[in-house]
């Protein structure tokens, strides 16, 4: 290590903390509230004596929504050991161009140190804030279409839940299928003081990956009621980087709302005639 | 390598006022577009740094880093706060775009910015989009003081090498974003990953879900025709993807390939707004940021063998349009292209760009197109690889003459 450059050593550095945290990681999340996944690793695969321990590995998560990416997280944790492995022993072969980028970089010490930090980054899987170890990869192989063959009776329900509902898109999927369907979906309809209701969506809210609000009927509804007073800015100026669907909230002018209904819905589609065939409300949120 | 854009020569202001404009524009146009105060709205347990990526060291580090190591001494701002926080970070980009100190506005906004998205981390994602935004800015904010244009004053022109580096910077920071976005792909999923990626499969599944309005956003009509492209579309898409994302740090050193890796960049990141909702066209900015800019601005020295009908005629039709004056011709008999030519005996049509080395034939007329308007069109077709290898063949085919005196 005497003679090794600094990209290699930070190479070094960084791969083996990408090796050795995501494992940590993982631990980390079986002792998190109270053995909640340890419990359920022991469940499936038995092992008690072997893996009660964990309970006591110090945790530094908390708090609902943590998910246990095991399989992320032992790829990442692979690709830092064979990186080590490939940095030890093949550094004869990595020192000519791990040098040569060095000698040329190391002229301007800002762009130097900032390769060197980015280096860091990619091969520990440290999150910094304002840079990361670049977009994540994956695939949708498990994705699997909701539709079910055949239709459904249709069912009586609240006419505003039409309003809630895509109808041209449901014509351009009912075109590209060749049988009669059914699908499954949501709807939220947001109700005023004057119980005038409006289709909404968590877009409303201007946060990414909103969901988990939704299990907290106090904290959504008071989100909602924050958001819609400015709903005209909303519509206006932030049109284009809301994942959700467009809702045309231009004719929409109250100040609170009262009560927001989370339906189930299914449509169904000879080819001919699409229809609301049935409607179940899941959850009502009150102020 | 021998066309790395080397950061140690000088060259025009130009490209970084570019930078300058594009960035601080961009940041006028996200943060008016955006609402960070409801985050004042949220209780306190929500604040817990849950999404794997940002999770797998304890979250007093990453806090570090997004400046929210200030709530372990301060309670969370309300959104009051906020609001009047985002309106500041928009005054100063007014301020950065005009050119009063920019320098101080990048570094405030880098921190205001990283600490909005430090909001975004600690509830439940990791990034909005703005990665390479705050990357450029911070490049901004170590920026010489005298390579910023301001409105208010007559701006310096001349060469410098306090212009050169941030640009290389920008290259250098955007190559590694999006090549190790290409790397994720092969860590996350593997080298099959364009197999698996069955964006046919997504494209049905966002079809399904627009038809409720509480779902995603996605163009309806773009999935339907990725549907009926099926499977093969999705691998093709998914090779093209792989490929752009791995080659993209080649924008340093390819200059060629800059405006094929920069479209196929914005290409994915249109596709993806379309199918799946996921608006990163605002990295377009940054992209755009990517190409050479200053190349219309540098003068170049055309070095010509005077007693050849071809390139003399050649060099006086390009210097006859050329309306920007940017070119130099110096006959090969000319002692004093001695001192500019490396002799190789190469060639001896030979174009020698300010900050750049000496170029031969396609190479060199590459050169030349970008600085006469009459061949701008010409500079654009030579940036696709396929259509220079097309051409330079067609010449040696039906004009050999010009192929022989002016390609080889």
């Amino acid at each position: 290590m005497k003679r090794a450059t600094w990209l290699y050593k930070v190479l070094l550095v960084g791969s083996f903390l990408g090796f050795l945290f995501p494992v940590l990681s993982l631990f980390s999340r079986l002792s998190a509230n109270e053995g909640k996944y340890l419990g359920k690793l022991i469940e499936s695969v038995g092992y008690e004596n072997l893996l009660g321990w964990i309970i006591y590995f110090p945790s530094w998560h908390y708090g609902e929504d943590i998910g246990f990416p095991y399989n992320l997280y032992l790829r990442w944790s692979v690709y830092g050991l064979i990186s080590l492995l490939v940095l030890f022993f093949f550094r004869k072969k990595f020192s000519p161009l791990v040098n040569r980028i060095e000698s040329y970089l190391v002229g301007n010490k800002k762009i130097y140190i900032f390769v060197l930090f980015a280096v860091f980054i990619f091969q520990s899987k440290f999150f910094a804030g304002w840079w990361f170890h670049g977009i994540g990869g994956w695939e949708f192989s498990k994705y699997k279409s909701k539709i079910i063959w055949g239709t459904q009776a249709p069912a009586k329900y609240p006419q505003y839940l039409n309003s809630a509902v895509h109808w041209e898109n449901f014509v351009l999927l009912s075109c590209a299928q060749k049988k009669p369907f059914t699908i499954s979906g949501k709807a939220l309809i947001a109700f005023t003081e004057t119980n005038c209701t409006i289709p909404i969506n968590l877009g409303l809210l201007e946060i990414v990956f909103p969901n988990r609000f939704m299990s907290d009927q106090k904290t959504f509804i008071k989100l909602i009621n924050y958001k819609i007073p400015m709903i005209k800015d909303y519509q206006s100026l932030y049109p284009e980087h809301n994942p959700y669907a467009r809702i045309d909230y231009n004719e929409f002018n109250v100040s609170k709302i009262t009560k927001v209904e989370y339906w189930d819905l299914n449509l169904s589609s000879d080819g001919y005639v699409n229809i609301i065939s049935s409607a179940n409300m899941k959850k009502v949120f009150y102020q | 390598m021998n066309d790395l854009y080397d950061y140690r020569k000088k060259d025009y202001p130009y490209h970084f006022w570019l930078v300058q404009f594009v960035v601080f524009s961009y940041c006028i146009i996200r943060l008016a577009s955006r609402d960070y105060s409801i985050y004042g709205e949220l209780p306190i347990e929500y604040f817990n740094y849950t999404r794997p990526f940002l999770s797998v060291y304890p979250s007093f580090l990453l806090e570090i880093f997004n400046t929210h190591f200030v709530y372990w001494f301060v309670d969370y701002p309300s959104s009051t706060t906020l609001y009047f926080f985002q309106k500041i970070a928009i005054s100063l980009g007014v301020l950065g775009l005009i050119g009063v100190f920019p320098k101080i506005c990048a570094l405030c906004l880098f921190i205001m910015l990283t600490h909005f998205t430090g909001f975004i981390q600690a509830t439940n994602a990791e990034i909005e989009g703005g990665t390479l935004l705050l990357a450029v800015l911070l490049i901004l904010s170590f920026s010489s003081s005298s390579s910023f244009y301001c409105l208010f004053k007559k701006n310096e022109t001349t060469r410098k090498n306090d212009n050169r580096w941030p640009i290389f910077f920008v290259f250098l920071i955007v190559g590694i974003f999006y090549t190790t976005s290409g790397l994720n792909k092969l860590i996350d999923v593997g080298p099959w990953w364009p197999f698996f990626l069955h964006l046919e499969r997504l494209a049905q599944v966002s079809l399904e879900n627009s038809l409720f309005l509480e779902s995603r956003r996605v163009n309806a009509v773009f999935c339907l025709t990725v549907l009926n492209a099926g499977y093969m579309w999705s691998f093709i898409a998914g090779i093209i993807t792989l490929v752009g994302e791995l080659a993209f740090i080649a924008i340093l050193f390819y200059p060629k390939y800059r405006l094929l890796l920069v479209t196929n960049m914005f290409i994915l990141h249109y596709f993806v707004y379309l199918s799946a909702g996921i608006n990163f066209l605002g990295s377009t900015f940054i992209l755009l940021l990517c190409l050479d800019w200053n190349s219309f601005f540098r003068g170049a020295t055309i070095i010509y063998d005077p007693n050849c009908i071809e390139k003399r005629n050649f060099v006086k039709l390009t210097k006859r349009f050329d309306l920007f004056d940017r070119l130099t011709l110096i006959s090969s008999e000319d002692p004093k292209s001695k001192d500019l030519v490396t002799q190789n005996g190469k060639s001896n049509f030979v174009v020698i760009e300010e900050s750049s080395s000496e170029r031969h034939g396609s190479h060199a007329l590459a050169i030349i197109f970008h600085k006469v308007p009459l061949f701008w069109s010409l500079a654009f077709l030579s940036k696709i690889p396929f259509i220079e290898f097309l051409a330079v063949r067609l010449c040696n085919k039906f004009n050999n003459k010009f192929y022989k005196s002016l390609l080889v």
